[in-house]
This record gives structure tokens, sequence and C-alpha cells, in this order.
């Protein structure tokens, strides 16, 4: 198989498990309830939204920005090609409709770049489709860290947030970053709740 | 020492950034727009104008997909005019 051939089997596969193909019948029902839930969203709920998308869409390939990933997204749910499940929140729900899109945008670079490499180098031309997937990637790679060095940078000057932060980038549940860092539970709580006005009041610079 | 994987702190750590905005008091949201000059109901309206100009596109994509359906038989009206998807408010 030509290696152009591999790269668009690999494309396909990988569309294929990213696609979820409901009946039209259930479409239709989805649409109208998930259509009802944001149609109910308030103004702040909104706000809340945007923030979601501006968080998940930063330093995306392409240019793509917040409201590029909120159009796909709600497209997406609206269409019924991604199901709402019973018992999430509208807006949990979009946030990881969001989530799942760039992650698909950032797949699709990779793919799209070792298809590039592929063309000049035979030694890539033999990737099975899994490796593919679990190659790192140096681009991506410096993109995560210049990434994480923005949302560190955002805190900076708040050594208990910065903490908290390590915590979570290290995937620690609260008591844990608690523990690890002497830290009271008051202070904790109080210091997310700093965290999330500075998540809110920063928002506007994340992503176009 | 172990490796350090810049892609797996950053998406663990954007799950718990987003679980903080979501769980934002709408107090919070008031106070910093209200400290930052920006107001929510521009913001909310912009917001609304993506909705709607993705809620079109399925809406056209679905009339042109009941159309193609019905290629050779007789045709109905579309499904433009149905049910709450239509019922946005501005």
């Amino acid at each position: 198989m030509s290696a152009l051939g591999s790269v668009k089997r690999i494309y396909r596969v990988t569309m294929e498990r990213l696609t979820i193909a409901p009946n039209a019948d259930d479409r239709g029902a989805h649409a109208a309830d998930v259509a009802s839930a944001i149609d109910a969203l308030s103004d702040v709920d909104l706000v809340r939204l945007q923030a979601l998308a501006r968080l998940w869409s930063r330093d995306l390939p392409g240019g793509l920005g917040w409201s590029d990933i909120l159009h796909e997204a709600i497209a997406r749910v609206l269409d019924g090609s991604r199901p709402w499940p019973p018992d999430v929140p509208i807006l949990a729900f979009l946030s990881g409709v969001m989530r799942s899109i760039c992650n698909d945008h950032w797949r699709r670079a990779r793919l799209e770049q070792r298809l590039l490499v592929s063309r000049d180098d035979p030694d890539q031309r033999s990737w099975p489709c899994e490796e593919a997937h679990e190659v790192p990637d140096p681009e991506r790679v410096l993109a995560a860290a210049q990434t994480l060095a923005n949302v560190y940078r955002l805190f900076a000057g708040d050594l208990l947030a910065l903490k908290i932060i390590a915590g979570m980038a290290d995937g620690l549940a609260a008591r844990e970053i608690c523990r690890i860092h002497d830290m009271s539970e008051l202070d904790y709580d109080t210091t997310r709740r700093r965290m999330r006005r500075t998540l809110l009041r920063h928002q506007q610079n994340w992503s176009k | 020492m172990t490796r350090w994987h810049p892609s797996r702190d950053l998406t663990r750590l954007l799950e718990a950034l987003s679980g903080e905005i979501l769980a934002a008091s709408d107090e919070q949201v008031r106070q910093t727009s209200g400290l930052q000059g920006w107001t929510i109901a521009n913001t909310a309206r912009d917001v609304r104008e993506v909705i709607m100009a993705a809620h079109g596109d399925v809406s056209g994509s679905l009339n042109r997909n009941c159309d193609l359906s019905e290629t050779g038989a007789k045709r109905r009206p579309t499904r433009a005019g149905r049910g709450s998807l239509h019922n946005w408010r501005h």
C-alpha cells in the first residue's frame, strides 16, 4: 500500500471510530431536547459556555478559535451525532463535546503532518494505525508545554493557586493537594474561588 | 526520574480548569464581568449568534437531506418549520 493509501486508511479508521450514527428517530427527539436545553441557558451560563470554548480552543492548530469550536459542538449535538446522555448537565456535556472536537482537530493535524513527513522519508511509511497515535509529536509536546507555561503565568504571584494548579496537572484530588502542601481546607476553597475569578477574568485573552 | 508528559499534564489541567468554570457561581461571573468592563449581555449575545449560526447550518442540512431523500417522489414541505428547534429567542 502506498504512503498516501496508508494515511488515508488511518484517517478513515480514525473518523469511523469518532463518528456515532444514531437512527433518524432518535436524532429528532434528541435534537429537540438538546435545543430546548440550550435555549434555556441563562446569560451567565452563556458566559461560562464561551469561557469553556476559549479554554478548550486555546492554541488550536489551523487558526481555529472559540466560535469555530462552539459552532461545531452545537451543530453536532443538534444533528444528533453527539447524543446527550441523561443526567449530564447541558453545560458539562457541551464542554465535553468541545474537548472532544479539539482533540479531533489535534489528531487530524498530526495525521496531516505525518502525511507530509512520509512523503519525504520512506522510513516513516509503515507506521501501524495504533502506533501512529502513540508516537510522541514534538510540536504537540511543545505546544502543550507552552500552554502549561501560559496557565502557570496566569497565576504567577499566587503561590497557593500555583500549588493547586500543579496538583491538578498531576491529577491529584483536592485532599491530596491539601495534604502534600499542608494547606487547610479553608485556604484551598478560598484559593479555588480566586482561581475561578482569574480564569473568568482572563478568558477573553485565551482564544480569538 | 520519570519522564515529563506536558500533553498529559495539560489535558488533566484543562479538565480541572473547565470544572472550575462550571463551578463558578453566578455572582462570581457577574463580579468578574463588572470588574473587567465587559458586559454579560454582550458576551451572551455573541454566544447566541454562534448558536444560531450552528442551528441554521443543521436546519439547512436537514432540509437538503429531506429534499434528496424524496428525489423522484412527491415533494413534501421541508423540515425547516418543525418543533422547538426553531423557538430560539434573541
